[in-house]
Parts: structure tokens; sequence; C-alpha cells
């Protein structure tokens, strides 16, 4: 099992090699960072004076203007970041559906992911959604070294995300990479994604089978976490019906994203396997395709 | 229930087969998905989904499996007992006269209380009759709703002197639609009842009867005799009273009162079953003459009126010249007794093609008025011997009795006779028959009797007797004055007469038509008939019930035989009721179309 997952974080890091991470549009902020920030901070690089205001740090009062000038004005620095990357990666059964491409789908993302943070120099840690959100070990090397990531989680992933938050780091973009099938209200979670967090992406992956559902005829339906079952002849009515159910669930995601500031995109596992397209994230700036 | 097919069930395997193969096609499949929370409904659907696609399936199952369970059911021939009122009843009466024997005690008086209480209990069954007599002749239909027993009863005389019963009931189960058939006799069936349905009763009682069963008159006023036979049919002997009373011989119901002569009593001794024949000589001139016996269980057999048998016999022309010929037809014409040779109004001429002075022939034939028959005998010179095969006409008067085997038939080939071939050799008419107008026939017979032996064998007195008898038949006047009870006699009646008066013993009388010369009379009643025709034609007849087997009523019994069948009897019928589960399939498949139609429609949204 292990070497399948590793040939799935191989095949993402090898993916990911094309991407790098956008630095985050908000304000990170870092003791030493890798990237200029547009605000002022605490970097050494010189950017500007101002008068001082109270509450400025008297550190940075220019003394040497003030004799000259009798007055207090501040250096302004140009703030120095250095962004840091959290991978949520939803380890619930769902995310490794019998019969598709969703746990390779998954894996190989987290890992593409991850390789394109630290393409841009981004620091990065892993986060697995089960019983609880702990920290992967490994979670901050290359992928290859990440050893097994678990998709056997019998729990819905969102009420443990309540209960059991994730300690993430402050001013760090955020990725959630889950099927956000479950029930409850996206809002608190992603209220609690957005606290402190410079960028929070949603990227929901689905199987093939999610989307259009199971073949017509008679089926009986076992769902992948909790093990329910339930008889239903299938017909075009009935599956468009859950379609239509389906697609009222992402706009309710859409929309609680949008007012939360975040970004959510939807790949499909076996699409996203044969093409590694990401262009919906390189179009929201989060990654960027790095020159060939 | 009764099945007509019932092997058709066998169709009950494909129920299984079916229920199996939609089993294996609609058999669910374990199908994992992510999540359930999206296939729960919050309200039913209209249609698809889960609930109501379960309800789908197995309503189009059971329809299917309905409608070919009554597909099978139609196919077996289901009969399904319904009160249908009592199906209609045949009623076949015994017409023969023993059913009247012990008078007000009868067995037709029996079987006619029975039928009325029968009916009575049944007005509203519809009851068709047969007369089961020497033919059998269905009377009528009796409707539904009508009590009385209409003309049947009246024509129920039981004057036949015998009663075809089995063709009777063929009659009465061929007329359709009668399942129930009750037969009203005097004896038992003469075999067991093989076909269901038929209710046999007998009202019939033994008794010993002393009967008349064959009486005649010496032909001709020269012979003044009778012949009667007397049968006891009895168990023990007895001694019975015979009475001969001669009635004037020019007695009619119309002539003038006469003092008849006085009876003639004999006393005959007859052992238990014995039957004997008595010649009774009668006084010269007697006319009708009425033999009686002592009145007994059955008056019908125990007199019989004999009338005289005066007819002339046939005139003979004999023209044959040549003379082995001419003697060999002499002594078979003397033989029979019933010619008599004459040279004037003969009524047959014999001729051997030699026209004798003062005798015009028209090709050969001699010419006449259309009473006078010719024979004549066509002698080739040139003549060839024939000894068969012979091709006979078995249907013609003359062919009767004839044998030519071994017979030497000596002939020319042509020229050809003229007339229809009775008797030929081959492509050689030996015997010929033409009719002319007006009724005369010419009779050609070529024949070379020096190179035959026809004239030495038993064919020719055969073939003479022929002759005298197929000219007699045409004859004006009765062939015998006296016949049986139930007889059809066909009456020869003079040209020129169109209508003929009949006078039934009974005193009733009506007018008949002639036809073809003839008038054709039942003898329906024992007694005397007269007819009249024209001025002066009358003739005379009289019918007797002489029949041993009526007479008999040893053998007369009472008892019931066979019976209906227990759904006709309480009126319950197997109705076919293949229709009703044809019309319950069409149903039920026009709803399964309308479900699969639905189905189908959905899918396509």
């Amino acid at each position: 099992m292990p070497d399948t997952h590793t040939d799935a974080f191989e095949r993402g890091r090898r993916a990911g090699i094309r991407y790098a991470m956008c630095p985050p549009r908000g304000a990170p902020s870092g003791l030493v960072g890798a990237h200029l920030a547009n605000r002022p901070g605490s970097s050494l690089e010189f950017m500007d004076h101002r008068s001082y205001q109270p509450g400025d740090d008297l550190r940075h009062i220019d003394w040497a203007a003030y004799a000259r000038s009798d007055r207090l004005t501040v250096k302004v620095y140009r703030h120095e970041v250095n962004p840091h990357v959290d991978l949520l990666v939803d380890g619930s059964r769902s995310m490794d559906l019998e019969g598709t491409a969703k746990g390779e789908a998954v894996r190989a993302l987290a890992a593409l992911l991850a390789t394109a943070a630290r393409n841009a120099s981004f620091s990065h840690r892993l986060w697995h959604g089960g019983d609880t959100w702990q920290m992967r070990p490994n979670g901050s090397a290359d992928p290859v070294t990440w050893g097994a990531l678990p998709l056997d989680a019998p729990t819905d992933t969102g009420r443990t995300y309540l209960t059991s938050p994730p300690r993430l780091a402050p001013r760090g973009m955020r990725f959630l990479l889950s099927d956000l099938l479950w029930m409850g209200e996206p809002e608190r979670i992603l209220a609690h994604l957005a606290e402190a967090a410079t960028t929070v992406v949603l990227i929901q992956l689905l199987a093939g089978a999610d989307v259009d559902g199971p073949p017509h005829g008679h089926a009986r339906l076992v769902d992948s976490e909790s093990g329910g079952r339930r008889e239903v002849f299938l017909d075009a009515a009935s599956l468009r019906r859950y379609r239509d159910r389906l697609a009222r669930h992402q706009q309710h995601w859409h929309r609680a994203a949008k007012q939360a500031g975040a970004i959510m995109t939807t790949l499909v596992a076996e699409t996203f396997l044969a093409g590694w397209d990401l262009e919906p994230l390189v179009a929201a700036g989060v990654l960027k395709v790095n020159p060939l | 229930m009764i099945f007509t097919l019932p092997w058709a069930f066998l169709g009950m395997a494909a129920l299984p087969a079916l229920a199996a193969i939609y089993l294996l096609r609609s058999r669910s499949r374990n199908r994992p998905v992510s999540s359930l929370m999206l296939w729960t409904e919050a309200t039913r659907p209209h249609a698809g989904g889960r609930i109501l696609k379960r309800l789908h399936v197995p309503l189009i199952l059971l329809l299917e499996l309905a409608t070919l369970a009554l597909l099978v059911l139609a196919a077996t021939g289901p009969h399904w007992p319904m009160q249908g009122g009592r199906p209609p009843l045949a009623v076949v009466l015994d017409d023969s006269f023993s059913m009247r024997a012990g008078g007000d005690a009868s067995p037709r008086a029996a079987a006619e209380d029975y039928l009325h209480r029968l009916l009575a209990d049944e007005p509203d069954t519809a009851v068709r009759f047969v007369l089961a007599g020497a033919e059998p002749l269905t009377l009528g239909v009796r409707s539904r709703g009508d009590a009385r027993l209409g003309e049947a009863m009246d024509r129920w005389t039981c004057g036949s002197p015998a009663a075809d019963l089995e063709t009777a009931v063929t009659h009465a189960m061929e007329a359709g639609g009668h399942e129930r058939v009750l037969v009203l006799t005097d004896h038992a069936p003469a075999s067991d009842l093989a076909a269901a349905g038929i209710l046999w009763r007998a009202f019939g009682r033994s008794r010993p009867n002393a009967a008349i069963i064959h009486a005649a008159r010496a032909r001709g006023p020269d012979d003044p005799r009778c012949l009667v036979e007397v049968a006891n049919f009895a168990a023990d002997a007895r001694t019975v009273t015979l009475t001969i009373q001669p009635e004037p011989a020019d007695a009619a119901p119309a002539a003038p009162a006469a003092r008849p002569p006085a009876p003639t009593v004999q006393r005959v001794r007859l052992d238990a079953g014995e039957r004997r024949p008595l010649v009774i000589a009668l006084p010269e001139g007697a006319g009708a003459v009425r033999v009686a016996l002592d009145a007994d269980a059955l008056p019908l057999d125990d007199q019989v009126l004999l009338l005289p048998d005066d007819r002339p016999p046939v005139r003979v022309d004999l023209r044959v010249v040549r003379d082995p010929l001419r003697q060999a037809l002499r002594r078979a014409l003397e033989a029979t007794g019933r010619a008599r040779l004459t040279g004037r109004e003969a009524d047959l001429i014999i001729t051997d093609g030699r026209p004798p002075a003062g005798l015009s022939l028209f090709h050969g034939t001699p010419a006449g008025p259309p009473e006078r028959w010719s024979v004549t005998f066509v002698v080739d010179e040139k003549a060839e011997a024939f000894i068969g095969p012979f091709i006979i006409d078995p249907t013609h008067p003359l062919c009767e009795g004839l044998d030519l085997e071994s017979v030497i038939w000596a002939a020319a080939r042509e020229p050809a006779i003229p007339g229809t071939p009775v008797i030929s050799a081959g492509n050689v008419a030996l015997v010929t028959d033409a009719g002319r107008p007006g009724g005369r026939r010419d009779i050609r017979i070529r024949l070379t009797p020096d190179l035959s032996n026809l004239t030495q064998s038993t064919n020719w007195p055969a073939l003479v007797w022929n002759l005298l008898a197929y000219r007699s038949a045409h004859l004006p006047g009765l062939h015998t004055p006296n016949v049986r009870l139930g007889a059809m006699v066909l009456v020869p009646v003079p040209a020129g007469i169109e209508t003929v008066e009949v006078r039934a013993p009974g005193g009733g009388a009506e007018s008949r038509t002639v036809h073809d010369g003839r008038v054709a009379l039942h003898t329906a009643l024992c007694g005397r008939y007269d007819l009249a025709g024209g001025e002066t034609w009358t003739e005379h007849l009289a019918a007797a019930a002489l029949a041993p087997a009526e007479s008999d009523l040893r053998a007369a019994e009472t008892g019931d035989w066979g019976a209906w069948d227990d759904a006709a009897d309480t009126g319950l019928t197997d109705r076919p009721v293949a229709w009703l589960a044809i019309l319950l399939a069409a149903a039920l498949l026009v709803a399964h179309l309308a479900l699969v139609g639905r189905s189908q429609g959905e899918q396509t949204l």
C-alpha cells in the first residue's frame, strides 16, 4: 500500500515541478522571509521615511533625521515574508472510493501542491484529517518521503475539524483537499480556515462516479464511510435529481467560500490524473507555471 | 371447474422462468458511493428514485405473471359451472302400437302423465318432441314458458308398426343444444346407453297377448281364400277364437247397407309362444273379410280387414313368331300366373321384330297407345356368343334377381339397339329400355336363342317375371289392396285425374293431389281407405297392424335406464370461461403497457 502511495506522491511531485506557489496577496509576516511584502515591515531593506505616529516602534525612529530636522521620523522598511502552506487532506474513506482514482488523485494533488510550495521556497506542512486532524510526520519534507497517507477514516471529516481543529500557522496559505461530501455548515469550517490565513483554497476532488452517479438499473448504494446501504432503482430521472442535489451542494460551498474570501475549485480525479490541469488555481493566482 | 385441455397447464412452467429472468435482470448490485447524503430525498419523488421504483418493478412483474397465468388458464379451456337454467330437453316418443296395450293403463297414458308432471316442474324449459315411428319425425318445439304440450300429444297416436328409437334418439341429439334426451317407451333399451345425457324411461308391463301377425288374400276371384297367421305371445297355452266376417263384395261406406253374411268362428288352441298360419276358405264372391280374435290387452292387432285382390293380370299380346323363342316365352308367362295372353287391348306386346299383318311398326317397334308397352326381341342371324362379363343395371326393375353367371348370350354387335342399356356385354347393349311420351316404354332384348342358353337358365323366368312386374307396377290400381299399418302406398291413378279424395278409417276425408300419375298415401290407421277420383275411378285398400315384434308384449317392462348429467339435471351448466381469462389478460396488458410507457417517458426527460 505505501508503495502505491509513494507512486502517487512521486507522480504528483513530478507534475508539481512545473508549478510554483504564488506569494499570498495578504500580509503574512515572518521573521525571516524570502519575499518582500507589499507593506512595510521589519526587514532590513529600507523602503521610505514617514512621520512618527504614536505606537510606532521606537527602535525605528531615525534619530539622525531628528537631529537634523527636529522632527521625529521613522524609517520604513519593506516587510520581508517567508510564506507557509498548510495542506489539509481529508482522510475519510470517501476520498479513496472503491473503483475510482480518487485516492491516487488526492495523494498526487497533495504532492503536487507541496512541490509547488517548495518550488516557491514556501514552507509546508501536511495535515491528515481522520478522527482528529493531525500533522503528518515528514509532511514538511519532500513528498516522496511522506510514506503512507491512509484514507480510511470512517468519520465525518467536517465534524472532526470543528471538534478538534488543527493548529494551523498564522498568515499562511491553507489548502483543503476534500470531496466536501458531508453534511454541516461550510461557513463554520471556512471561518476557521480563513482565520489568520492569507489564502484559503478549497479543492473539491470528486471521482467521476461522484459526478455522474452509478449506472442505470437496480443498485444497492453503499456508503463508503458509514457502510450504510440503500436499495434504489437508478434511471435517468433519479440520476438527474442526484446531479441536481450535487450541484446545489457545491453551490452552497461556493457561496460560503466566497463569503470567507476563499478560493474553491472542483477537480475530477480521473480527469486530473490524465492531464494534471490546475488551470483554475493558476487563474486564481494561487499557482503559477514555471517557465521551462 | 373443468379443463378441456389440462395439458396446457404445462405453460405454467413459464411463470417461474419469467420470475427467474426478472429477478436475475433486476438483481441489485453493490455500488459504493462517497456518501448517501445526496441520495436521501426529503420528499418522495413522483417517479423514479427509490421507493416508487421499487413499487413499479414488482407491479410490472406481477402484471406479467398474472397475464401469463391467465393466458395459460385460457389455453386449458376452462369451464365453470353456472346456474343458467335447465338445458333444452328432447323427448323421444315411442309411437309403436304396443304403447297402446292395456287401454287406460297403457304405457302411453303413463308416459304422458309422467311428461306432464315433469314439464310442470320445468315451465321454462324448451322441449323438442321427436316421434319414434318406423321413421323418426320431429314434431316441433315447445317454447319456454308454454305450459301446454301442444299438438305433440295429439300426434302421438301410437299407430306405427315399429319404433326406430335409436335413430330417433340420434335425431334428438343432433337437433342441437339438447343436453338432455328423454325416451318414453315400454321396453328396456336394446343395449347399454353409451351416450351420456339420455334418460330412458319405460312404462310397459309384460302382458299375454294373442295377435294376428300375418294376413293375406288370395289373388283373383277364382281363388276365394285368405291366409291368417295367429300367435300366442304368452307364457301359457290358450285357445283363441277366430271370427271371420265376410262383407258384401261391393261394400263401401257410401254404399247402401247390405245384410252381412253370417260370420264363421274357429277356435284355435295355441301353445305358449306358438305362431300358426291358418288358411281360411271364403265363400264365392266374398268381398272384404274381417278376421278378428278375442279382445285382449292390445286390441289393435286382434283384427284385420282383408280386401279382395281383384286386380286383373297383365294382358300380354305374344307376337313372337320364331318358334323356340315363342315357346320359351309362353311357358314363362304362364308360369308366372300374372299374365293373360290376349290378342286385343294388351298391356304388353311382345314381338320378335317381324310385324304381323295389320300392325305398323315405328322404328321396328310396335306403335300404339301409351298403355301398350312393347318388348321387342331382336334376333340376329349372325350373332356372337357372349359369356360375360355382363354389365347389369342393378337399379332397373328388369334386373331384379338376375344372375348371368355361366349364361351364354348370343347377339350381334351391330347395329346398336336404341334405348338406355340395362344389360350389356362390354359395349354391346343386350337389353335396353326407352321411354316414350305418355309413359309408354319400349324394351328391346337382343337375343339369338339358337346360340344362347338364356332361355334354359333360371334367369329366363326371372326376366319374364320382371317384365310383367315392371308393366304391372305402372298399370292403374293397387299392387295389393291389403297393406301393413304405417306403410307408404303409391296408388297409380288413371291419366286425367288430378286430385283424389281419400277417406280414412276414422271417417276423415281429404283431397290429395296426383303427382306423376300416383297418389301417396300413408296408412297411419288400421282399417279401410277409400280413394275416389274423376267420375268413376275408385280404389280401396286396407291397413292392418301386422307387426309381431310390437304384438309381443312379453318383453315390456317398467324402469329407468341412463341418466342426465348432474349439471344438466340441476340446471348447472359448465360454461366456457376462457373469454373471461383472455379479457382479464388483455386488461392487465393494457395496464402493463401504461406503466412501461410512463417509465419510458420519464427516461426520456
